[in-house]
């Protein structure tokens, strides 16, 4: 699973010093130990250290930095917090790691077309701090919303729970600036309508292989005028699944409908976050309506007889803000609390009809008690986006095989089952063997040859997303071709 | 070419009627109508072989979208023996249908489980509303296809069958082939099949109006957004000396009479309008734009509205010669998706003067450039040959190239559309 990290070779003198001259003394990391916090993203598993890392500043910076390694045809990954968990921020394939983190400014809020326009390094929650006062916010939330930023929501079209209702980051970007591999500047999107092909729409989620968004326009939801939050506590988990068919077919539509099983609700109340939840609980779920006041608390009625109807044991409803963020803790704060159980966590990210919810949990549960491993469930219900979190050692070997097996089994059962591998962390390094799974040859070739379209010489985020024997000739530049 | 495409796609896989599948008054050598996707992977294989010009059809209503009139059009593909409803659990609110399914036929079936599928156009089939990426009124509420499509089956040029995308509502797996294929108009591949999730459908749909000058109701459209109408909808009269706003409120009766009253505090001079006359009010825009010979779409920033709508009057008067224009001239609409910043300008008769239009869509441009908004004309063929329908800058277009390449190496689906 982990991938060690070959002996680098640094960048040649004069390619640093021009580098230099672009980003400044401050803006090139070369030295082993500075660059070694760089190794790896959420994804721990995996670690390569990067050759380098650029720091630029603004579109300009990074079009002369890329028109630069163009013509020292060396390869480059674009970076945001490093929170990514599919290992797509790694610098694999000598590539030069660009890290977005003094690109963060919010450049304006345009309250009258609600969108704001961001560099890619903005922390996607800061965004939303700075508008609601404007009565604006950023409606995709990543888990990770208090860190992650917006650019890397832009390459892995992140979702985040309240996805269900607003729509995940595509539904949300206006326009971008980018900077291809060659460095050139192209303009995506707009205030108009775009004629020709949706490159916007082709370019978002393609996880730093085409190119580098250096400045995004994005659409900005108007904060709801009311929030109704539901905590739903049931004894089977099979009565949550089907309670969140039900919810869905009744034609609600809620802002987030998520579920937490028992071992992810053990690790939040025995953790700093504890919320007084029960933890006999076979499930919980965290049903939220948002919109015009009108209407939420019929809303919130109907969902409140469907769980109860269901089987649930009872249904909690948030009466002011301090109780509605309690509810959100059993799902919010259940993967950091999950850190504590055990060194080593693996998550996945799949996703199923949301009317096999049931049958699908039941495998999970059934494949990890079948290798002996402990898993917790936390995740997107509403979306049929499952999380399934396995806990483990990385330093028993043995685990770390039955571990891949489960997880592969899982995978396979979630396929079978009408769905996909990832809902939303990207196919990066670690889903890229499970690309054959739901794609045949034919659309295998037609992505590369689309990845061809923006980046001829594969050098923008070597070795992501296709597995590498799809694109034959694609093993990196010349002088770094391996074996 | 018959015994060719017949010995490929099965024998009965051409239709007779061929006049019935002419691009604009260009018909067809042959009309191919495969039963699924293998069979129309066998005629593209073949017509990529053989270099014969290929253009994609639903039903067939469609075929002059986006494109100007071909010197040749050798085979029509069609999705009309392609039909039915695939898929359809209630409980995961999405479903799949084959590309030649009429809409209505979708909404037909979604009804009792009170869903609906989420296009707003009463015509066509499915193929067609995602390859020409069709919206109306509610796609401030609804979205348009690229909102709305899950995942596709397609047949590209050379006659791959593939498969993009999926039946779960969330995806992120390898590019987003689906996005670039809505909207491509049959220049990339023929779809033969679409899932896509589906809408609650409201009990209750009323649609109010106001009447007055333009300036006053482009803001109260913007006060008026707050409510989250379905649809907001700004149109002149006949003279364009008065103008409308509808507002279309759906929902739950608690949630429309909370709108409406809402909206009453926010703009006055709000009238009902009665359900039937709404109701017709909505299929006559969309029959009346999808029938035009001449459209132009301007679109800008919301805040911009104004001035779209101005520059897209002071279109149609140049279009006509007409100087002195503070309406409409004789035969030309207009309609602004107001809460979109969208506005349309469509003509119910054949351009009178092509170099007039042409020149008046450049200034159009011009001047919506400073906006930073854009002009395009979806009924290519208004224009003279030298006149760009859809504006490109040439790197966006090189990558367009390729992608084109990729998909239909041969460039047999629509030539010279959207990339020459």
């Amino acid at each position: 699973m982990a991938t060690l990290a070959p002996e680098q070779e640094p960048l040649a003198a004069g390619l640093s010093a021009r580098l230099r001259a672009v980003v400044g003394d401050d803006g090139l990391v070369t030295q082993p130990a500075a660059l070694t916090v760089y190794e790896s993203d959420g994804l721990t598993a995996y670690r390569v250290r990067p050759r380098a890392l650029l720091l630029p500043r603004g579109t300009a910076q990074v079009s002369a930095c890329l028109a630069l390694l163009h013509e020292a045809g060396i390869p480059f990954v674009a970076r945001g917090a490093g929170t990514g968990l599919s290992g797509g921020a790694l610098a694999l394939e000598g590539a030069v790691l660009i890290a977005m983190a003094r690109m963060n400014r919010i450049i304006d809020v345009d309250v009258e077309n609600r969108s704001a326009l961001v560099e890619p390094g903005v922390v996607n929650e800061h965004l939303s701090e700075r508008t609601r006062p404007l009565g604006l916010y950023y409606a995709p939330d990543p888990s990770s919303q208090t860190v992650c930023t917006i650019g890397g929501n832009v390459a892995e079209n992140s979702g985040g729970p309240h996805c269900l209702k607003h729509g995940v980051t595509l539904n949300h970007i206006l326009a971008l600036t980018v900077v291809l591999p060659d460095g050139k500047v192209l303009e995506l999107g707009g205030a108009g309508e775009q004629p020709g092909y949706d490159l916007l729409g082709l370019f978002i989620g393609s996880e730093g292989t085409f190119g580098i968004a250096t400045e995004v326009r994005v659409r900005l939801e108007r904060v709801p005028e009311g929030v109704e939050t539901l905590l739903a506590l049931f004894d089977r988990i099979d009565d949550a699944s089907r309670s969140v068919a039900a919810i869905i077919a009744e034609g609600l539509v809620p802002a987030a409908l998520e579920m937490s099983d028992r071992e992810a609700i053990r690790a939040v109340e025995e953790s700093v976050y504890a919320a007084g939840l029960p933890t006999d609980v076979a499930g919980a779920l965290v049903i939220e309506f948002d919109g015009p006041r009108a209407g939420l608390d019929t809303d919130a009625r109907r969902a409140t007889e469907i769980c109860l109807s269901n089987g649930a044991r009872e249904v909690r409803r948030a009466r002011d803000e301090v109780e509605r963020q309690k509810l959100w803790a059993a799902r919010k704060k259940a993967f950091g609390a999950m850190g504590r159980i055990a060194p080593d966590l693996l998550v996945q990210d799949a996703v199923v009809p949301r009317s096999r919810l049931v049958e699908v949990l039941d495998v999970v549960y059934a494949t990890c008690a079948a290798h002996g491993l402990r898993v917790c469930n936390t995740f997107h219900a509403g979306d049929g986006n499952l999380h399934p979190v396995i806990v483990f050692d990385r330093r028993d070997p043995e685990q770390v095989r039955r571990v891949e097996e489960a997880s592969r089994e899982i995978m396979r059962a979630c396929v079978d089952a009408g769905g996909t591998i990832t809902g939303e962390h990207g196919v990066g390094l670690d889903k890229r063997e499970y690309m054959p799974l739901v794609f045949g040859d034919s659309e295998m070739q037609v992505m590369c040859d689309v990845r061809r379209a923006w980046d001829p010489d594969h050098r923008a985020n070597p070795a992501k997303i296709l597995p590498i024997r799809v694109c034959r000739e694609w093993v990196g530049p010349a002088t770094h071709r391996h074996a | 070419m018959r015994e060719r495409l017949e010995r490929a796609g099965g024998p009965g896989i051409l239709l007779v009627d061929t006049t019935r599948y002419r691009v604009h008054d260009c018909v067809p050598r042959c009309v191919a109508a495969p039963r699924s996707a293998e069979e129309a992977a066998a005629v593209l294989a073949l017509c990529s072989a053989e270099g014969w010009t290929v253009e994609c059809a639903g039903t067939g209503s469609h075929l002059a979208n986006g494109g100007r009139a071909p010197k040749r059009v050798d085979v029509v593909i069609t999705a009309a023996r392609m039909h039915g409803i695939a898929e359809y659990e209630p409980s995961d609110m999405t479903m799949a249908a084959h590309a030649g399914t009429p809409l209505f036929v979708l909404q037909a079936t979604t009804v009792p489980h009170r869903q609906a599928a989420p296009f707003d156009a009463p015509d066509g089939s499915l193929g067609a509303t995602i390859a020409c990426v069709r919206d109306g009124p509610l796609r401030t509420s609804i979205g348009t296809p690229r909102d709305n499509v899950l995942g596709l089956e397609a047949v590209s040029g050379d006659g791959r069958v593939l498969r993009f995308g999926g039946r779960v509502v969330k995806n992120v797996a390898g590019y987003d082939l689906v996005r670039l294929l809505i909207g491509s108009r049959g220049t990339l591949a023929f779809i033969t099949r679409a899932h896509f999730r589906l809408r609650a459908r409201p009990s209750n749909d009323e649609t109010c109006v106001i009447a007055g000058p333009r300036s006053e109701l482009v803001s109260a459209a913007q006060r008026v957004g707050v409510v989250l109408p379905a649809a907001l909808e700004l149109m002149p009269d006949a003279d364009a000396e008065a103008w409308r706003l509808y507002v279309r409120l759906r929902g739950s009766a608690e949630e429309v009479r909370y709108a409406r009253e809402q909206l009453s505090a926010l703009v006055a001079g709000l009238q009902p309008i009665a359900s039937s006359v709404a109701t017709t009010l909505w299929l006559t825009l969309h029959a009346q734009e999808s029938a035009a010979p001449v459209m132009v779409r301007l679109a800008a920033a919301p805040a911009h509205l104004d001035r779209t709508l101005a520059c897209a009057l002071h279109l149609a008067a140049r279009a006509d010669r007409i100087t002195s224009a503070t309406g409409l001239p004789d035969g030309w609409s207009a309609a602004a998706h107001a809460n979109d910043g969208i506005v349309r300008v469509w003509r119910d008769r054949p351009a009178a003067d092509q170099t007039a239009l042409a020149d008046a869509v450049l200034r159009a441009r011009e001047e919506m450039r400073e906006i930073g908004g854009t002009v395009h004309v979806p009924t290519a063929s208004a224009l003279p040959p030298d006149v760009v329908a859809w504006p490109v800058d040439e790197i966006s277009l090189g990558i367009m190239r390729t992608l084109k390449q990729a998909l239909d190496p041969a460039g047999i689906l629509a030539p010279g559309r959207f990339v020459t």
